[in-house]
């Protein structure tokens, strides 16, 4: 049993893993700042899905780090987009933002509206 | 047999695979809008790697979007156009990817602060199409499983 146990060990060291933990029921709605809860603790970060404006069936994926401050991007005729971090509880989203011309950010709730978050795992060593 | 099945199944469900479908053979070429034939169909994500530009077109960076399968998108990048600092332009390219392929539109660029965009299919040049499949586990685990049978059975 140990050539099979050492086969998957090597098989399954570092292995990345991805697994959905939250889908918007409502995705055609606005989305105001609000955390997410899920377990953030086995987690390296999260892949969060959004669309430009709500609605859309557009899919844009940004990767959030745990540990580090990060936006959701959506280009398209303008920028659309919104601060997310991780806490120890959740996906923390803040208000969604539409910048049409440099420096003047409007505050805009159906902008990058999150559809789905990805848990990232990486198996242990 | 059950608990390493079951091990297994937990061990493998969600892993993450990715295939590249199409490696494009003329990176450094316009590209006009297109679809490329590509077989899609299971993939979770699709990851597109662009070049920002042409290579005799100002300077050359490799960017990467990533979308949702079966849903659209846009590649977007800072890019200079002719002597413009790249503090000025936006490249921009539309992305729609289905079952059966991805569907570039025109290349574009957009003048910061501006409105209107200007066709050119310099810009945002698709290198490679990454297929990002997320496994199930259970047909998996039951493969490996069938294969250890019939070893098993082999060396009785």
């Amino acid at each position: 049993m140990s050539t099979l146990d050492n086969a998957l060990q090597a098989l399954l060291t570092k292995q990345v893993k991805l697994t959905k933990v939250w889908e918007n029921a409502s995705p055609g709605s606005a989305f105001a700042a609000q955390t997410i809860r899920c377990n953030t603790t086995d987690a390296i970060g999260f892949l969060i899905v959004h669309t430009y404006d709500a609605g859309r069936n557009d899919g844009h994926v940004d990767l959030v780090l745990k540990g580090f401050g990060s936006y959701l991007v959506n280009p398209q005729a303008y920028n659309q987009y919104r601060p997310v971090s991780i806490s120890g509880t959740g996906v923390v989203f803040l208000e969604g933002y539409i910048a049409v011309t440099y420096g003047t950010g409007t505050s805009s709730n159906t902008r990058c509206t999150p559809t789905k978050i990805y848990k990232i795992q990486v198996m242990p060593e | 047999m059950s608990v390493l099945d079951n091990a297994l199944q937990q061990s493998i469900k969600d892993q993450v695979k990715e295939i590249t479908v199409w490696d494009n053979a003329a990176p450094t070429s316009s590209f006009p809008s297109q679809t490329i034939p590509a077989a899609l169909k299971g993939a979770k994500f699709i990851k597109i790697l662009f070049n920002t530009t042409i290579a005799s077109d100002g300077e050359q960076y490799e960017n990467m979007v990533e979308i949702e399968a079966n849903s659209r998108g846009y590649f977007q990048s800072t890019v200079n156009v002719g002597t413009q600092s790249k503090t000025k332009y936006f490249a921009q390219r539309t992305i729609r990817a289905t079952d059966t392929g991805v569907t570039f539109g025109d290349g574009k660029t957009v003048e910061v602060g501006t409105n209107g965009s200007t066709d050119t299919n310099n810009y945002c040049i698709p290198k490679k199409i990454i297929k990002k499949m997320v496994l199930g586990g259970y047909r998996i685990a039951r493969f490996i499983k069938s294969l250890f049978f019939h070893m098993e059975r082999r060396c009785a």
